[in-house]
């Protein structure tokens, strides 16, 4: 019963600590890398993206090192973006050499949605130093217009 | 995670310089393998151009530092959504044994900084010739 009771707590524990962790990379008001020490987490969230609105358009910057650019593929549907890529392992390390292994390797995918329709056919992407910009303009129906105000007396 | 460089120091000799002004640092991912050869390290800097980098070698400690590139930083309220921001990486590692500072051959591509520490000379395996006689 005891015993049970400890598993429970213990699991409890164990999701609370995921959750902090899943969220936690802006508390102390700066954003920081999550933790390469705790498996599978940043597996999950590679890479990691920033989203601005420029009125017409949207910026997605992708935090993308160690990524062939070859293998980058960015795919669009109306208002969601895909960016898959593959990333590969250091080149002739055999596993016992390994002296620390903190940065993943292999197949990643991220999806997202945008908070408008996009215009798919105008999206621009580069790759440079490990940093993938896309630039993602609205579609016409959704770009911000400035309505005039007609002065009646 | 966000620290001060020389707090971010994996063991790492008393007289390792301190970070002089407060300043964000990121520890950079690393992979180091090991051959006979010697030591290969990898980092992770993305958005870091070679100006940027300072590597350095001293007294068996190796400092990776990475000055932040604020030109990509726009401080607005434009951010619909934010994982990460622009600081500087920094880290150091005690190193092992001697490398040979005059062979160490650093590469920077796609944002992955590829570091390779040759053993010196003298630390290198030997083998022993018996001579009978």
């Amino acid at each position: 019963m005891l015993f049970r009771e400890m598993m429970q707590e213990g699991e409890r524990l164990s999701r609370q600590m995921d959750q902090l962790f899943r969220s936690g990379y802006n508390f102390g008001g700066f954003p920081r890398f999550r933790s390469a020490s705790l498996p599978g987490l940043s597996v999950r969230t590679y890479p990691l993206i920033n989203i601005r609105d420029e009125g017409e358009a949207y910026k997605v910057e992708v935090l993308a090192p160690g990524v062939n650019p070859d293998s980058l593929n960015i795919t669009a549907n109306r208002d969601s973006l895909t960016i898959s890529g593959e990333r590969s392992a250091p080149e002739g390390a055999l596993p016992e050499q390994l002296n620390r292994a903190e940065r993943s390797a292999g197949k990643f995918s991220r999806s997202f949605s945008l908070p408008t329709v996009v215009d798919v056919n105008r999206i621009e992407a580069e790759y440079k130093n490990g940093l993938l910009q896309v630039h993602v303009p609205k579609a016409e129906e959704a770009r911000p217009r400035s309505i005039a105000v007609a002065i009646t007396n | 995670m966000v620290k001060n460089c020389a707090e971010s120091t994996v063991p790492v000799a008393a007289n390792a310089e301190r970070a002089s002004e407060r300043e964000f640092y990121f520890s950079p991912r690393v992979d180091i393998y090991e051959s006979e050869e010697g030591l290969t390290v990898l980092a992770d800097v993305p958005g870091v151009t070679p100006e940027d980098l300072s590597i350095k070698v001293e007294n068996g400690v190796l400092s990776l530092h990475a000055k932040a590139s604020h030109k990509n930083e726009v401080r607005d309220a434009s951010y619909l959504w934010r994982e990460f921001g622009h600081a500087s990486f920094c880290r150091q590692f005690q190193l092992p044994e001697e490398v040979d500072p005059e062979n160490i051959k650093a590469e920077l591509k796609n944002g992955v900084l590829t570091l390779f520490l040759p053993r010196a000379e003298s630390v290198k395996p030997r083998l022993i010739e018996v001579k009978v006689s």
